[in-house]
C-alpha cells in the first residue's frame, strides 16, 4: 500500500517538477542509532482542541497538545510517584517535611524571548487557585498554603502538612508567563490572546490553529535541554473513525493515539507500515448493578451473575485481547493495586447453584428463572456512541441467558445515560471509569456521593474508604485499601469485566518511541526519524513572533 | 419586484424566529446541560455549581430565552461553552467553507442533472437513456453517507487517488500556488460528489420528462421546419424551456444541501457548519446550536425567495405585479 502511494508521489513529483519529501530515496540511508532532525508528525484526532489556556481547558486534545508547550517544574514518571526533571533540575524536601524547594534549570525563557522565573510559579499559583478561574482541578491545590519565590531560579511551597502527594500537587498547575498576565484581570484571562496562541516555555512552541481543522506546533531550537529532533507537528481533527483509519493506513495520517473501536487492532497489527503500541491504561470496563431494584439487593444474585460472564472471551472477543480481566477498582496501573485479590472464576455451574440458593428458580420452564412473581429479566443500560459497550451488552446476554436471566440491552444516548446513572434510574449498566492518578474510593463508593449509583452501603467499606483518605504514609494507605477493595469484590456491587489497553498506532518510520502508562507522548521531544526515511521537508519558522500573536485563527499565507 | 422581495423578506422573519425558538426549546428540554462533561468523579460538584452560574444557566428558562433573543436582536450571537471564543468568528470561520461545499455540489447537480437529463431524452429508449435511468435510480436512492463511505474506501483507501479528509494537506503551505489550487480541488471533489449524486440524479429525471415535454411542442416542429440545425434546436430552445422547472429547483436544494452537508462534513472532516451543529448538540454548546440554526434557517429562507424569484425572471408567462406591496 505505502509502495503505490510512493510511487504516485515519485510521478506526481516528476510531473510537476517539484521536490518532494524524502521518503522515495530509500530506507538504509543514515545511521539508524544516531538521532536526526527534521521531518513531521502528522497525529489525528477526533476532537478539536477548546482552549491552550491549560486552567480553563477540559478537553484531551488540549492537554495532548498543550503539554509540549508547558512544561512542569518536575514531570512525573509512569508510576506518577516519581519524577524526573522538567522546568527544575531537583527539588529538597525541609526538616519538618513542611516544604519542598524547586530548583529551576537555568537559561529557561518563554517563546517570545522573557526569562522564566520562580514568579512565573507564584502567579500561576494565585491564578488556578482564584474562584474567577474556577479551576476544576483546583482542589489538589487545597493543601499547599504559600508559594514564595526565594529568588529568580528558586521557588518554595509550603505545605499545611505533610502527606503523600506534596510534590505531584505541586506540578499540577503549569507556570505562566506573569510578564503577559500579570495584569489581566482574572475574569479576561480566557479571552486573552494567549488562549489561542500560547506562549510557552517547553520544547515545542506555537504555530498556528485553524479552528476544527488543524493544530501546529514545531520544535523550539532554543530549548535549553536540547530541541526536539521533529521540527514540526501537525494535528488534524478528523471526527469519523472510518476516516481516520482510512488515513493512517494510506501514510496521510502518521499517529493516530488511543485509536477506537479496539476492532482496527486487527488490520494495524498487520500492516508492515504500522507499529501498535498496546499497554495496560488507566480505564476499566464494568457493569454496575443497581442494589435498590429488588432483583439485586441480594449480593448472592450480583455474584452468580458475575461468575455467569465469561470475561475471557469478552476480553478475546471484543478487544482483541488487548486488556486484562477486571478483579478490582484499583486496577493494575494504580500502585494500590492489591495482587493478591483475584477475579471471580467464569463458572457458570456455581452461578446456577448460587442463584438456586438465593431462591431463583425456573418454576415455569421457560429458561429464565422466577422468584415470588418476579422474573429475573432486566434492562442492561450503555452509551451507543461506544460500539464496545454495546457490544459487550449483547454478548452478556446470551451468556446471562445460560443462567436463566434475561437481560435486553438497551443503548442511550450518552447524556441520557449519564443522568438515568445518576438518578439511579437502571437495573443494570454497562460502563466504564477512567481512574485517576490518585487512588480515591470515596466518590464510587461513599455514602451520598454522587457516583456511588451502585448504592454500595457496606458499613465497613465506609470506615475504610474514609480512613484512607486521611492516611499519610503509604504503606498504610494501601492496606487500608486493599481491605476496602475485598469488601467491594465480596459484595460484587459491580462485576469488574476488563481493564482495557491504551491502542495507539503509528507510523514505523519513528524512532525511540517509548508509550507508557505516563501517555502516548512521555517522550515525545525524543523521537525522529532516520535521515533515509522523511517524509516531510518542512523548515521551522524564521522567527518565534511571527508565528505567535492574535492573528493566529487566520490560515497562513498563500491560501 | 423589490416590493415583492421585501415583503416576503419581511414575512420570514416570524418564520426565521419561531424555528429558533422551537429549537430553544427543544434544546433545553434535552437532558443535560454544557457542564454534562464536566460530571466526573474527581470534579468537585461546587466547581460544575459555579461554571453553571457563570454561563447563566441557573436562570428559569424563560429569563434565559429573553436574554437570547435580546442580545441576538443586538447582533450579538454569543459566545461559545465549547470553543470559549466568540460565536461570530466560529461562524466566520466555518459558514465560507459549507458555502463553497455545496456551491460547488450545486454546480455538479446542475450540470451533470441537465447534460444527462438532455442526453437521455434526444436518445430516449436508446441503452444510454436506460443505464443513465438505472443509474439515476441507483444514486437517488442511495444514502450520501454511504456513498461518501465508498468514495473515501475506493477512492483513497484502494486507489489512493484522493486524500481523505479536510480542506487542504498537511504540507499546504510549503506547496507552490499551482499546486495548492490542485490540493484544493483534490480535496473537493469527493465530498461535493457525495453530496451531489443524488440531487444531479432528480434533477437529470425532471430534466428528461422537461426536454421529452418541450422537443414534442408545435414550436419545435416549427423549429425543425425552418430549417435550424438539430443542435440550435435541443440547445437553444427546447432546453431553455425545460430549464424553468429546474430553475426552480436548485433554489429548493438549498436546504437540502444544507442538511445533507452535516453528514458529509462529518465523514469528510470538512469544517463547516454541518460539522459545527453537530459537534455542538453533542456538547450541549446551546448557544452555538442557536445560533447555527439560524443562520441556516435563513439561508433555508432565502433559498426559497431565490426560487420564487428566479422563476419570475426565468418564466415570462409569470411576472409579478410591480404594484403588489
Amino acid at each position: 500500500m505505502r509502495a503505490i502511494r510512493r510511487l504516485a508521489i515519485v510521478t506526481a513529483a516528476l510531473l510537476a517538477a517539484c521536490g518532494g519529501g524524502g521518503g522515495e530515496a530509500g530506507e538504509q540511508a543514515g545511521a539508524e542509532g544516531t538521532p536526526v532532525d527534521g521531518d513531521m508528525l502528522v497525529v489525528g484526532l477526533p476532537v478539536d482542541a477548546d482552549t491552550f489556556f491549560p486552567p480553563l481547558s477540559n478537553s484531551v486534545t488540549s492537554s495532548d497538545i498543550y503539554s509540549n508547550i508547558y512544561w512542569y517544574l518536575m514531570r512525573s514518571e509512569p508510576d506518577f510517584i516519581t519524577f524526573r526533571p522538567g522546568l527544575a533540575d531537583s527539588f529538597t524536601f525541609s526538616e519538618d517535611s513542611l516544604q519542598v524547594t524547586f530548583h529551576i534549570h537555568p537559561g529557561i525563557t518563554w517563546h517570545d524571548g522573557a526569562p522564566f522565573t520562580a514568579e512565573d510559579v507564584v502567579f500561576a499559583n494565585d491564578v488556578c487557585k482564584s474562584p474567577e478561574i474556577n479551576w476544576s482541578s483546583a482542589s489538589w491545590l487545597d493543601h499547599i498554603s504559600n508559594v514564595e519565590a526565594v529568588d529568580s531560579l528558586t521557588v518554595r511551597f509550603t505545605y499545611d502538612e505533610p502527606y503523600m502527594y506534596q510534590v505531584l500537587d505541586a506540578n499540577v498547575c503549569y507556570p505562566l508567563p506573569k510578564h503577559l498576565l500579570g495584569d489581566v484581570p482574572y475574569t479576561e484571562m480566557g479571552n486573552h490572546p494567549i488562549a489561542r496562541s500560547p506562549v510557552g516555555n517547553g520544547p515545542f512552541r506555537f504555530v498556528s490553529w485553524r479552528s476544527g481543522e488543524e493544530i501546529v506546533i514545531e520544535a523550539n531550537p532554543d530549548f535549553v535541554r536540547g530541541r526536539p529532533h521533529v521540527n514540526r507537528i501537525a494535528f488534524r481533527i478528523i471526527s469519523e473513525g472510518t476516516t481516520l483509519a482510512t488515513q493512517i493506513q494510506n501514510g496521510d495520517v502518521d499517529l493516530w493515539p488511543r485509536f477506537t473501536p479496539p476492532s482496527f487492532y486487527p488490520q494495524f497489527n498487520t500492516d508492515a507500515d504500522l507499529v501498535v503500541h498496546s499497554y495496560p491504561g488507566r480505564s476499566y470496563t464494568y457493569v454496575a448493578w443497581n442494589r435498590l431494584d429488588p432483583l439485586f439487593e441480594d449480593k448472592r444474585v450480583r455474584q452468580a451473575l458475575t461468575m455467569a460472564s465469561n470475561r475471557a472471551e469478552i476480553v478475546e472477543a471484543l478487544v482483541y485481547g488487548q486488556g486484562h480481566i477486571g478483579s478490582q477498582p484499583l486496577i493494575s496501573t494504580i500502585w494500590a493495586h492489591d495482587p493478591t485479590i483475584e477475579p471471580y472464576p467464569f463458572d457458570a455451574d456455581s452461578a446456577r447453584a448460587l442463584l438456586e440458593a438465593a431462591g431463583w428458580a425456573d418454576t415455569d420452564g421457560d429458561g429464565i428463572r422466577e422468584k415470588d412473581g418476579r422474573r429475573l429479566a432486566f434492562r442492561i443500560k450503555t452509551n451507543t456512541n461506544n460500539q464496545l459497550r454495546v457490544d459487550i451488552a449483547t454478548v452478556l446476554q446470551q451468556q446471562f441467558r445460560a443462567v436463566g436471566a434475561d437481560a435486553s440491552p438497551e443503548p442511550l444516548e450518552f447524556n441520557t445515560f449519564i443522568e438515568q446513572l445518576i438518578g439511579k434510574e437502571y437495573q443494570a449498566a454497562v460502563g466504564g471509569w477512567s481512574v485517576g492518578i490518585k487512588p480515591d474510593m470515596i466518590p464510587i463508593f461513599g455514602q451520598g456521593e454522587l457516583f456511588n449509583f451502585v448504592s454500595a452501603n457496606d458499613p465497613q467499606l465506609e470506615r475504610h474508604i474514609r480512613e484512607a483518605e486521611v492516611t499519610r504514609d503509604m504503606a498504610g494507605m494501601k492496606e487500608i485499601l486493599s481491605q476496602a477493595q475485598r469488601i467491594v469484590v465480596e459484595e460484587a456491587y459491580y462485576t469488574f469485566l476488563f481493564q482495557l489497553n491504551d491502542l495507539h498506532a503509528i507510523d514505523s518510520r519513528f524512532q525511540n518511541v517509548d508509550m507508557n502508562a505516563y501517555g502516548w507522548g512521555f517522550n515525545l521531544e525524543e523521537w525522529y526519524v532516520p535521515e533515509g526515511r522523511q517524509k516531510y521537508d518542512v523548515p521551522l519558522s524564521a522567527s518565534p513572533m511571527a508565528r505567535t500573536g492574535a492573528d493566529s485563527a487566520t490560515p497562513p499565507a498563500g491560501r | 419586484m423589490l416590493g415583492y422581495i421585501l415583503k416576503r423578506t419581511l414575512q420570514s422573519i416570524p418564520i426565521v424566529l419561531g424555528a429558533s425558538t422551537l429549537i430553544f426549546i427543544l434544546m433545553h428540554a434535552s437532558p443535560g446541560d454544557p457542564t454534562s462533561i464536566y460530571i466526573r468523579p474527581d470534579i468537585d460538584p461546587a466547581v460544575i455549581e459555579q461554571m453553571r452560574r457563570n454561563l447563566g444557566l441557573d436562570q428559569p428558562v424563560h429569563i434565559q430565552y429573553v436574554k437570547w433573543i435580546s442580545s441576538f436582536a443586538q447582533g450579538d450571537f454569543g459566545y461559545s461553552f465549547s470553543q470559549k471564543r466568540p460565536i461570530i468568528d466560529i461562524i466566520k470561520d466555518t459558514l465560507p467553507n459549507t458555502l463553497l461545499l455545496s456551491g460547488v455540489a450545486l454546480v455538479i447537480i446542475f450540470t451533470v442533472g441537465v447534460l444527462i437529463g438532455t442526453l437521455q431524452a434526444v436518445r430516449q429508449y436508446s441503452l444510454i437513456d436506460n443505464l443513465a435511468t438505472i443509474g439515476a435510480f441507483f444514486f437517488y436512492s442511495m444514502p450520501s453517507f454511504w456513498f461518501g463511505l465508498m468514495l473515501i474506501l475506493l477512492l483513497s483507501y484502494k486507489l489512493q487517488w484522493l486524500p481523505a479528509s479536510q480542506m487542504t494537506s498537511v504540507n499546504f503551505e510549503f506547496l507552490p500556488a499551482g499546486e495548492q489550487w490542485v490540493d484544493r480541488l483534490k480535496h473537493l471533489i469527493m465530498p461535493a460528489l457525495a453530496l451531489g449524486m443524488g440531487s444531479a440524479a432528480s434533477v437529470a429525471r425532471y430534466m428528461r420528462s422537461g426536454m421529452l415535454e418541450q422537443v414534442r411542442q408545435d414550436y419545435v416542429r416549427t423549429a425543425r421546419a425552418k430549417g435550424l440545425s438539430e443542435r440550435v434546436v435541443i440547445f437553444k430552445h427546447a432546453m431553455r424551456n425545460a430549464l424553468i422547472p429546474i430553475v426552480t429547483l436548485l433554489g429548493l436544494y438549498v436546504p437540502f444541501l444544507v442538511g445533507g452537508a452535516v453528514l458529509i462534513e462529518t465523514i469528510f472532516a470538512w469544517p463547516g457548519m454541518g460539522r459545527l451543529i453537530i459537534s455542538a448538540i453533542f456538547q450541549r454548546d446551546y448557544p452555538v446550536v442557536l445560533a447555527s440554526a439560524f443562520v441556516l434557517s435563513i439561508m433555508v429562507v432565502l433559498g426559497n425567495l431565490l426560487a420564487d424569484v428566479l422563476y419570475s425572471v426565468v418564466d415570462p408567462r409569470i411576472r409579478v405585479e410591480e404594484s403588489e406591496v
